[in-house]
């Protein structure tokens, strides 16, 4: 049984796409949305990738009612994302121990001004998620609030906290 | 810059997957997406709120439709519904009934007639209302003269002449004569209550005859046994001891069947005498196979909501800790992926 035929059967009259399809069109959502959250384009490959074999495995879970493809392949890549995080952090915390860890040249989005860049990799993990969402995906804010199991007033306040020093920062090197 | 310069510029920059990125997750795409043979997870269509619009409604019906079925089938004629290995309780007076119906029914002596052929306890209990405080103690007196006349005699005697005065009595009168006691009881005033209690000893009587016999047997048996010369003193003083036990036995069975006589020979007669007005109660006997069903039917609902508040009451608290355990746990998590996201 191929993706569609699956989707088609198990979800029979409800607008629902196929893993194929919702791959295609939300992958540079999830890549980009990987990239602001871990802020290195390498992990940010990888963990795309994880997320959506892991996606692939769940899809039969998705349920198009309670929210969009989007915000769905999103909470599978934060998840993915966090194990990671929380892994790398065990994993430095180890290696610490033996030698100090070496500062290295993070790659991050092509087309932004250096400021801008170096501001966005200023940002705490959790500033540049809520823009990655908000601001690069454009989801509303009722799913983003969702997908961080946060209120919208939060996460409204985290938006703009971060965009304020966004700015800041960008306005101190510019001076 | 200000910050719509700032959202513009990273709108505009929005990275786009590289090339061996998308052509990996095209491959992983176009794989077969596995139906699992067994799964646990509920399908996406059984909703919590779907399930409970089907659930609810199916436990209304089955309770509502289960206690109207019994209130159905349990709604049969009184007599239908006694028990046979019960002892026969009759009824013969109706103390809602018209006063001219009762009175009328008094006279008649409608108490059940004892059987006379067969061992029967037989057990009356009767209210009758006398006229007035003045009238109860000469009503008591004639009650007690009237047992001692048929050949029985008072077992217990209380007399009450406070406010609203009643007398208990208790009289134990020969079953020849009980049923002639019972009219002349009920002539002390105006019956408000009749009840009569028959219970057959007659295969108790049959079965302590029996025993009585296969003990005489045993014992006659044992004799000729002693009466052998041949026995040794061991044998001799073995079989000694279990005839002492038949005889033990046998005694035993004779008072029991003794007792049984008696109480069979005796009826039990309660009288109660009172000034009270007899309440209208309705009698629940009267309604048709209806107002009995549906009678049935309300008291298993009643059940019913007892045993689902019982439920309710018992899980409840079982519930509100596996709650609070899941939002503590969840609270926990997100606590912990914040920070994790804020110090990355």
């Amino acid at each position: 049984m191929n993706a569609t035929t699956w989707a088609d059967r198990s979800n029979a009259g409800a607008e629902r796409v196929s893993f194929a399809a919702a791959a295609e069109a939300h992958l540079d959502d999830v890549y980009a949305y990987l990239l602001y959250l871990t802020g290195d384009s390498t992990v940010a490959e990888d963990l795309t990738g994880e997320t959506f074999e892991r996606a692939l495995r769940r899809w039969r879970r998705y349920d198009p009612r309670r929210g969009s493809a989007k915000t769905w392949l999103c909470q599978v890549a934060r998840s993915t994302a966090l194990d990671n995080l929380r892994s790398e952090r065990r994993r430095r915390r180890r290696e610490e121990a033996f030698a100090p860890p070496e500062r290295q040249e993070q790659t991050f989005v092509s087309g932004l001004s250096p400021e801008l860049e170096q501001a966005v990799l200023e940002l705490s993990a959790a500033e540049r998620e809520v823009i990655a969402l908000r601001v690069i995906l454009d989801l509303d804010g009722e799913s983003a609030a969702r997908l961080l199991g946060i209120s919208q007033t939060a996460c409204s306040t985290r938006l703009s906290r971060a965009l304020k020093r966004l700015e800041e920062m960008v306005s101190d090197v510019e001076r | 810059m200000s910050s719509v310069d700032v959202t513009n510029e990273l709108r505009l920059a929005k990275p786009r997957a590289p090339e061996p990125l998308r052509e990996r997750i095209t491959a992983l795409s176009e794989r077969p997406v596995r139906e699992p043979r067994f799964s646990f997870s509920r399908p996406t269509r059984y909703t919590v709120r779907r399930a409970a619009l089907v659930a609810v409604p199916a436990l209304v019906v089955l309770g509502v439709g289960g206690a109207l079925i019994h209130g159905i089938a349990n709604s049969g004629a009184p007599t239908a519904r006694q028990n046979a290995s019960r002892p026969t309780t009759v009824p013969t007076f109706d103390a809602a009934a018209p006063r001219a119906i009762r009175e009328s029914q008094a006279l008649k002596g409608t108490a059940l007639p004892p059987a006379t052929n067969r061992f029967q306890h037989y057990e009356a209990a009767m209210t009758v209302r006398v006229d007035g405080l003045d009238r109860l103690s000469p009503s008591t007196q004639k009650a007690m003269r009237i047992a001692r006349a048929l050949g029985g005699y008072v077992v217990s005697a209380e007399f009450n002449a406070a406010k609203q005065g009643n007398s208990a009595l208790v009289f134990k009168i020969p079953v020849g004569h009980v049923q002639q006691a019972v009219a002349k009881f009920s002539r002390l005033g105006t019956i408000a209550a009749q009840n009569i209690e028959i219970t057959d000893l007659q295969a108790q009587f049959n079965h302590l005859v029996k025993q009585i016999g296969a003990v005489r047997i045993a014992i006659a048996k044992v004799d000729d046994q002693l009466a052998r010369a041949s026995l040794s003193n061991e044998e001799r003083v073995h079989l000694e001891q279990r005839r002492a036990r038949l005889a033990a036995r046998l005694e035993a069975l004779r008072t029991s069947r003794a007792r049984t006589a008696h109480s069979a020979a005796l009826a039990t007669v309660s009288l109660g005498l009172t000034t009270k007005e007899a309440a209208a109660a309705v009698e629940p006997e009267h309604r048709g196979p209806l107002g009995r069903a549906l009678d049935d039917a309300g008291n298993i609902l009643v059940k019913e909501a007892a045993w689902g508040l019982y439920a309710l009451i018992v899980l409840a608290p079982i519930a509100l800790i596996v709650l609070a355990a899941f939002l503590v746990i969840r609270g926990a998590r997100r606590l912990s992926d914040r920070r994790l996201l804020e110090s990355s």
